[in-house]
């Protein structure tokens, strides 16, 4: 029921964010009780509460704008530890299983019987921990678009750790999802030439690699994705025309 | 269908019937919601809006009784149902939704 309140108050926030000052005292006291439930709040991984607030924070971040910068430094960090959780991906021998399943941690297993192959393998993973990576790294981007230069003191961080996250081998969704919020993180650092510059070619290498990879896989799609988000990102140079300063020298 | 619902959220006898109602208007907005998104454009989300518009204000009226109803007879599958309902409404309507906040604001804290 938490859950289903969280995710209303979400919405009905967003339906005034064009009128601060109806919702901006709801705002930040809703916003205090949800994150004292995400961090002490001892919810296990499955607990549907964390998608929610997680959403329903990041709703909120638009009514408060910059006001929200004050919860940062206890949000920014929860979402850093669940975009850095080890999806646990495994191989290994299964004689005495078979087929799917899924236990109450959300580990997913299949088994495989491959013919001519001894045995049977196993490959399993925690689904629940990839949607919370999946889930913050969304969130994230939400963030960093939505505060856009007042984002800036958390761009180091949360680079760190949507850089590696652009080559994910799992997920689509990941990679995508690192990209775009690269793309808002280059643009937070719109006062710092020379760090946005730096910001976009670690994400450049590391997209280039992505492109390679694709290309050999004949994945098209995936091709057009990529290029069609470093022709975004490079948009946020679009002042260094004027500057006279060049991204690549 | 819509004043039919609604009829149903508001006479039927049996709180599970009352929650069946409300969740037939959820499936109901959330079939709007799901078709503005897979079309993608902003015409389809005023569209559908629109078609809603007209019918805000008793489905507020009834969601906003039911919560109370809800809490009242501590019956937590219409509770869900009802916040469920709101979810939807509130995020097909958006910013035309915002007359309505001062209704739920309080209410939805206290729950939190």
């Amino acid at each position: 029921m938490r859950s289903n309140c969280t995710e209303a108050i979400g919405y009905i926030l967003t339906s005034v964010k064009n009128t601060p000052e109806i919702c901006r005292q709801d705002s930040i006291e809703v916003c205090q009780m949800l994150l004292e439930t995400l961090i002490n709040g001892n919810l296990t991984e499955a607990d549907p509460q964390n998608e929610t607030i997680t959403n329903a924070i990041s709703q909120i971040c638009v009514c408060l704008k910059d006001d929200f910068k004050q919860f940062l430094p206890l949000f920014v960090p929860a979402l850093l530890k669940d975009a850095n959780k080890d999806i646990d991906f495994k191989v290994k021998e299964s004689d005495d299983l078979d087929g799917e399943e899924e236990d109450e941690n959300g580990r997913a297993a299949l088994v495989l019987k491959i013919k001519g192959m001894e045995g049977a393998k196993q490959v399993s993973m925690n689904t629940n921990a990839l949607e919370s990576k999946i889930n913050a790294v969304t969130i994230l981007k939400t963030l960093a678009r939505n505060l856009g230069t007042s984002f800036y003191d958390w761009v180091d961080e949360v680079g760190k750790t949507c850089i590696p996250l652009i080559n994910d081998q799992y997920s689509y969704a990941l990679r995508r999802q690192s990209s775009k919020c690269m793309r808002f993180l280059i643009g937070a650092c719109k006062e710092q030439p020379e760090k946005q510059k730096a910001l976009f070619i670690m994400t450049y290498i590391n997209e280039m690699q992505e492109l390679e990879k694709r290309k050999g896989r004949n994945e098209y799609d995936m091709m057009s994705s990529i290029l069609k988000e470093i022709f975004k990102q490079l948009k946020n140079f679009y002042h260094f025309r004027d500057q006279g300063i060049h991204v690549f020298t | 269908m819509v004043p039919q619902f609604v009829k149903m959220m508001n006479e039927e006898e049996h709180l599970k019937m009352k929650q069946q109602a409300t969740a037939c208007m959820t499936s109901l907005i959330r079939g709007l919601l799901d078709e503005a998104d897979e079309e993608g454009d902003d015409d389809s989300n005023t569209k559908n809006k629109k078609l809603l518009e007209q019918f805000s204000e008793s489905i507020v009226e009834s969601i906003s009784r039911l919560l109370e109803l809800s809490l009242e007879k501590k019956y937590q599958p219409l509770q869900d149902e009802v916040l469920m309902a709101l979810s939807c409404l509130a995020s097909l309507m958006e910013n035309k939704f915002a007359v309505h906040y001062s209704r739920f604001m309080p209410g939805l804290k206290k729950i939190l």
